[in-house]
């Protein structure tokens, strides 16, 4: 009968201890959006080049005369979750661009709000509830008129495939969240973009308070534009290859920081840049 | 404070000073330098020196932090065996709340027969402290000095074959000299009749391994117990295992009583007509950030049963909590259930005669099981089953729970219960049940030796009681009579060697649900399941009821 004890106390412990992991990550996976469960996540970025690659590709280039781009971005990203199946998602960017050089214009400077994303995700399906795959459809929307520096100023729409799953490796919880997005933007030289992502994460501690990642991204934008620009907004004929490693730190059940610093390691046609950001993520249930 | 609540506290006092924490209080209070800077007080249970262990050795160290604010470390152990050889080390994780008692459970290895040292070592920041005592294993004779080591490898991971079971039998030998050896297996039901044999004759080298391939004849869809033997002249050794081929078409060639519907619905009148009177007493606590609460409530015939429920704390306003309705084991007392998990409340139930709901019904372990087994009517079960109904309906009356959200999960007869609660009551919207005990109940007898054995002493005094009456009386209790009326889904798991709970019984009962479901098997273990089955159940859990 011991075993009999032994057994039924570690079945209900065991049971309650189960937390999936999918809940403290950031957004943009795979993972399903709990129902009433409002996501904020405020972001600043600050985007640095003074390099860029041209249609050949590598290598990276200095901008001619000693030039310089520079953009701060602040982005509020929000997800909720309407059911079961399916979350609503929104994302709305600022930027500040500026561009310096030494010979007249010296500096070309931008700001505004750029492209609205308004978005609707389905959760498709899982395996064995430790992959689980998502559907998302979403709008582009500028918000702006006429000013090639903050985008395109074409509506836009993108159909996005993204898979999680998480897990226990090196003794520690990881998961990891990879999407494929098709975006095609409806103006003239339109351009059609595959936006890929792939983050691996890992745990520090058995509380899930911290948290380090590394994630592979990139877009392949084609266009029968070839023009380039130093402003990444403006280039419709690109692509380029970004790497970035990220630290979270979980300071409440709701509230989360993320700190990440990239590089742009591959492209053509577009600014080879480092970028840094940090973003707060606040998890609200309203039911 | 209900008397409950004291006997409770009184209770779980004499158990620490039985462990040594009063002992140990002592010690603290000596020592003033100690005093200001604070410290833990560990002690373990046994604390008696060379306790006799026949296998395994279970220890818990009790750990009490006089600190002022919560601390993290190690806790580990060495066992040194003779000479001071280090024999076993492990250590775990441990997070201590100020003024908290807690005791961390170590089941230790199997060692050899002998004497054997362990020191548990706390390692906080700044502070480390260590205990040690001594035990003795006393298990099987010694074996000689030489033996010829098996090591047998199922062609399957879960001992499941479509046709034909097969597997690959490894040897190897530390005899000085090559042994002549038959090495053959034996197939029998889980009844023990023969079914198929089969021997080889080979010489075990000194040198290696050598792997035999044993492809076992067809057999009929079902489980059967198999069994590797070596032998020589001087030495044999035997190995048991299962396996089952086309688990699926498993049935029970008995079906349920007509009227078993209309008995529960009975039964379930005759609960409704008991006014529950719940009395909800919160009971201090410093563990997981969770409320407590002690549970009274009356249930069938009137019988007050208890159980606690345990909340995440939460700052939302409104928030609400999925429950788990813990049931229990066999005789099993169920306290207070915590955990870290902000989503899930717990509410442990003590059925009626079990763990702290024992005022009315306080039989002897072996009795319960039997206790007014000759009427179904007035079976111990029956009020048991009822007493799980009574859990959910108070669980109903809690506006911060989530009616639509209830487990129920336990195991051996807690899966039994959670087959039966959710057979009888179709509120719960999740079935968890590991090892389900007491299905398939007709074929039982020449299976089991528990509880036939309790039944057949109940019915020698029992004047006119038989065991056909006793099997009538049992298809009202049989897990797989349940299955069939089970709406939500529902998770089974099975060891394949398990002589409780036999995997045709179980699989006789998952065979009967008619809803979505999904059974877990392990293909080495008895009467229990692996850690796998946990994982699997919370994160379907979480996923039926949205708690991504």
């Amino acid at each position: 009968m011991r075993l009999l004890k032994t057994f039924t106390k570690t079945l209900l412990v065991t049971l309650t201890l189960f937390i999936g992991l999918q809940s403290r990550s950031f957004a943009d996976g795979g993972f399903p959006v709990r129902p009433g469960r409002l996501l904020l996540a405020p972001s600043v970025s600050y985007f640095f080049a003074n390099s860029a690659w041209d249609t050949t590709g590598t290598p990276a280039k200095r901008y001619p005369n000693n030039g310089k781009y520079n953009s701060v971005g602040v982005t509020f990203y929000g997800e909720y979750g309407i059911s079961r199946d399916w979350a609503a998602v929104v994302s709305l960017p600022f930027v500040y661009n500026s561009f310096t050089q030494n010979v007249a214009p010296t500096s070309t400077i931008s700001s505004g709000v750029t492209d609205l994303e308004t978005g609707i995700r389905y959760y498709l399906a899982n395996i064995n509830y430790i992959y689980y795959f998502s559907l998302q459809g979403t709008a582009i929307t500028p918000l702006y008129h006429n000013d090639p520096s903050l985008g395109y100023g074409e509506e836009g729409a993108e159909l996005k495939l993204a898979v999680s799953g998480s897990g226990n490796m090196f003794d520690r919880s990881v998961y990891f969240n990879a999407s494929d997005g098709f975006r095609q933007y409806f103006g003239t030289n339109g351009p059609w973009q595959n936006r890929y992502s792939a983050t691996f994460g890992i745990t520090l501690d058995p509380e899930f308070l911290n948290q380090v990642s590394v994630t592979g991204s990139g877009i392949f934008s084609q266009s029968t534009d070839k023009t380039f620009s130093p402003v990444l907004e403006a280039n419709k004929d690109y692509s380029f290859f970004e790497l970035s490693l990220s630290y979270g730190h979980t300071f409440t059940d709701e509230i989360s920081l993320f700190a990440t610093a990239g590089k742009f390691l591959t492209g053509y046609n577009t600014s080879a840049g480092t970028i840094f950001s940090l973003a707060f993520v606040y998890r609200l249930d309203y039911k | 404070m209900t008397n409950f609540s004291k006997k409770f506290i009184i209770i779980v006092c004499l158990v620490l000073a039985v462990s040594g924490v009063q002992r140990a209080f002592a010690q603290k209070q000596a020592s003033d330098s100690t005093k200001k800077s604070g410290r833990v007080i560990m002690s373990m249970n046994p604390e008696n020196p060379d306790t006799v262990f026949t296998a395994n050795a279970y220890f818990t160290v009790n750990l009490l932090s006089t600190f002022t604010t919560d601390r993290s470390g190690t806790l580990s152990y060495v066992i040194t065996g003779p000479g001071g050889k280090k024999v076993k080390a492990e250590s775990q994780h441990v997070k201590l709340a100020p003024t908290c008692p807690i005791g961390y459970p170590f089941s230790i290895p199997t060692l050899h027969s002998g004497t054997y040292k362990i020191g548990f070592t706390l390692s906080l920041s700044g502070y480390q402290d260590t205990i040690s005592n001594t035990f003795i294993i006393k298990g099987d004779e010694a074996r000689k000095d030489s033996v010829i080591v098996m090591t047998l490898s199922p062609h399957s991971s879960d001992g499941i074959f479509a046709t034909n079971a097969a597997y690959t039998l490894g040897v190897s030998s530390t005899f000085p000299s090559a042994q002549k050896a038959t090495l053959s297996y034996l197939v029998t039901t889980e009844a023990g009749k023969k079914v198929k044999a089969d021997s080889i004759h080979v010489s075990i080298g000194t040198v290696g391994t050598a792997n035999y391939d044993f492809n076992i004849p067809p057999v009929q869809p079902g489980f059967y117990k198999i069994s590797f033997m070596v032998n020589t002249p001087d030495y044999t050794d035997t190995i048991r295992k299962a396996f089952g081929i086309k688990p699926q078409l498993v049935r029970s060639q008995h079906g349920k009583p007509a009227d078993f519907e209309a008995f529960w619905q009975q039964a379930k009148t005759q609960l409704a007509q008991v006014k529950p009177e719940y009395k909800v007493t919160e009971i201090a606590n410093c563990r997981d950030n969770r409320r407590v609460f002690e549970i009274e409530m009356k249930s069938l015939d009137g019988l007050l049963i208890r159980g606690f429920l345990t909340e995440p704390k939460s700052h939302i306003k409104g928030k609400k909590f999925a429950v788990l309705l813990g049931l229990p084991g066999y005789q099993v007392p169920l306290g207070p259930m915590y955990g870290t998990d902000p989503d899930i409340a717990i509410f442990t139930l003590n059925i009626r005669g079990s763990g702290y709901s024992r005022d009315v019904i306080n039989v002897r372990r072996e009795s319960y099981i039997v206790l007014n087994l000759e009427d179904k009517n007035r079976y111990v079960l029956r009020g048991a089953i009822m007493d799980c109904v009574r859990a959910v309906d108070f669980i109903y009356t809690r506006p911060e729970l989530r009616h639509d959200n209830i487990i129920a999960a336990g195991g051996s007869l807690g899966g039994f219960l959670a087959l039966a609660t959710c057979g009888v009551d179709q509120r719960i919207s999740f079935c968890s049940a590991a090892n389900p005990i007491l299905c398939d109940v007709r074929n039982l007898p020449h299976e089991v030796d528990w509880p036939l054995i309790d039944i057949n002493l109940y019915i020698k005094t029992r004047p006119g009681l038989t065991m056909d009456k006793v099997m009538d009386n049992l298809d009202y209790f049989d897990g797989k009579n349940f299955a069939s009326d089970i709406k939500c889904k529902t998770l089974v798991g099975m060891g394949m060697l398990d002589n409780i709970a036999p995997p045709d019984h179980v699989y006789a009962a998952y065979n009967e649900l008619n809803t979505d479901k999904h059974i877990i098997i392990f293909r080495d273990l008895a009467h229990e399941i692996g850690k796998w089955y946990n994982v699997y159940e919370g994160r379907w859990m979480r996923d039926t009821f949205a708690l991504f």
